[in-house]
């Protein structure tokens, strides 16, 4: 009785110091886990658990910790942590199944999941070609498999975007090569392979002068090309590498984009995907071109005057972009879409540009 | 008589026990008065009713010791995280700010889902060029 009444007028003392160091060791870190007194920090600790355990890759460990958490946003964060590791860790059918079991931050995690995600050991731009394109769709259908579940129907679409986009961009960006068979793929993979293959030659191309689209052009059709200093590929688990080094793409939603088939930049933004290879090529090289943070205004111009709509629109957005903040160089970005094609589109892009 | 004597004692020993526990704390100074988990969960009570009134929050965790003030901060950043700015600035101690970090580096968890919007469609895929 007397126990019973201490007992009711006091919580027992912790065996643990809560506050006590996380250890290293994602075993030791979930054995921790269960012996922590309040719910809150048994949480936390739980989802830092599953995280160094998608880290390592170790699948099952990973779901058990996030299956201990508490329905609600923190097994959500649970499992958004477990898909952008598995990301890393390269086991993309799982970092996506992760990604569709994140509720409310499953597209944050899609997105971080695919930026950050680590190629198969030896897939380059001397990979062959057949196989890049079993690759690219094989990617698309664990991507689709493993979000199909999730309550939100254009997950899906954007998950498949963003895993194929991450990885065109990771099999040529940092490579130091600009070997040009893959971005000669046609479809969704070519698109997404001519994106890396235009970033990686706008990387190495030594200098801005003459007509760097065109050079870069003539890098995509086998007639030019640029070698130089390879560096680690992808981005680290912090978001940190070649593809940061560059002018991101902002995502601005601009008025063209509705409707038209696009493809995901890192940074946010959107490129158009061109009616044929030719065009997709000369669209993929003025972004490639505005991720190089040294070209000016005056390169993206004469192609303000393109003929073709998206090759045109892409050059308005691309010179727009870089004109923000400079009254002279914006005027003169104004002057040539007005005197150019002075197309409502072209017109509403600066509008929505000169808005940010 | 000894044996009478601790009987005649135990009513007020029982008292004793009762007085010295106390009634349902009804304010976070009450919560002193209790001990272990049970005191630092009455303190989570109370902590979350005074999140709209920083300066009473302030003077609240000013009567605690380091490790329960910074306790209080951390369960209260995770249970509020879009408030965990504000609470996981004052954590005075290295491994309390280690785990502040899972809340304060991850700022998505303090937003909201939205409704999707009329024109919320995913976007197309990218067509065949």
């Amino acid at each position: 009785m007397i126990l019973f009444l201490l007992l009711a007028c006091g919580g027992a003392e912790p065996d643990v110091d809560p506050l006590a160091p996380w250890p290293a060791d994602p075993d030791a870190l979930a054995a921790h886990c269960a012996t922590l007194p309040y719910p809150q920090l048994v949480t936390t600790c739980r989802v830092q658990a599953a995280a160094r355990f998608a880290t390592a890759d170790r699948v099952p460990d990973a779901e058990a910790q996030c299956d201990a958490v508490p329905d609600g946003a923190w097994r959500d964060e649970c499992h958004f942590r477990v898909g952008e590791e598995l990301g890393v860790a390269g086991n993309i059918a799982a970092a996506a199944r992760h990604c569709g079991q994140a509720g409310w931050f499953a597209r944050n995690c899609v997105t971080h999941a695919a930026w950050r995600m680590r190629l198969p050991e030896g897939t380059g731009p001397t990979s062959d070609v057949a196989a890049l394109q079993a690759e690219g769709s094989e990617l698309l259908s664990v991507v689709e498999a493993g979000l199909s579940a999730h309550e939100d129907g254009g997950l899906v679409g954007e998950g498949r975007q963003a895993f194929l986009a991450a990885w065109g961009l990771h099999v040529y960006l940092g490579s130091g090569r600009t070997d040009p068979a893959p971005a000669q793929l046609s479809g969704e993979v070519g698109a997404a392979l001519r994106t890396g293959l235009m970033t990686e030659a706008a990387r190495l191309l030594p200098d801005l002068s003459g007509d760097p689209v065109a050079r870069l052009v003539e890098v995509a059709a086998g007639r030019e090309v640029l070698v130089g200093e390879a560096l680690p590929r992808g981005l680290d688990g912090a978001g940190e590498g070649v593809a940061a080094r560059g002018r991101w793409h902002l995502p601005v939603l601009l008025p063209h984009d509705a409707g038209l088939p696009h493809l995901p930049l890192y940074g946010g933004g959107l490129r158009l995907v061109g009616e044929d290879r030719d065009e997709d090529a000369v669209i993929a090289a003025l972004e490639a071109l505005y991720w190089r943070e040294d070209s000016g205004v005056g390169l993206f111009l004469p192609y303000v005057a393109d003929p073709r709509p998206r090759v045109r629109w892409t050059a308005v957005k691309a010179a727009a972009l870089v004109a923000r903040g400079d009254p002279e160089t914006w005027a003169a970005v104004q002057a040539a879409v007005d005197g150019a094609a002075a197309d409502a589109e072209s017109a509403a892009i600066v509008a929505a540009v000169g808005r940010r | 008589m000894i044996r009478h004597l601790s009987l005649s004692l135990l009513p007020g020993l029982l008292l004793g026990l009762l007085a010295g526990c106390s009634p349902e704390p009804t304010a976070f100074d009450d919560c002193g008065r209790l001990s272990g988990t049970a005191r630092e969960d009455c303190r989570l009570r109370f902590g979350q009713a005074l999140l709209d009134d920083p300066a009473a929050l302030e003077q609240a965790l000013a009567t605690l010791d380091p490790g329960s003030r910074d306790l209080l901060l951390l369960r209260l950043a995770v249970a509020e995280p879009a408030r965990a700015g504000q609470l996981c600035r004052q954590v005075a101690t290295a491994t309390a700010a280690e785990k502040c970090n899972q809340v304060l580096g991850r700022p998505h968890l303090g937003t909201t889902p939205k409704p999707r919007q009329p024109d919320g469609a995913p976007p197309p895929p990218p067509g065949a060029p």
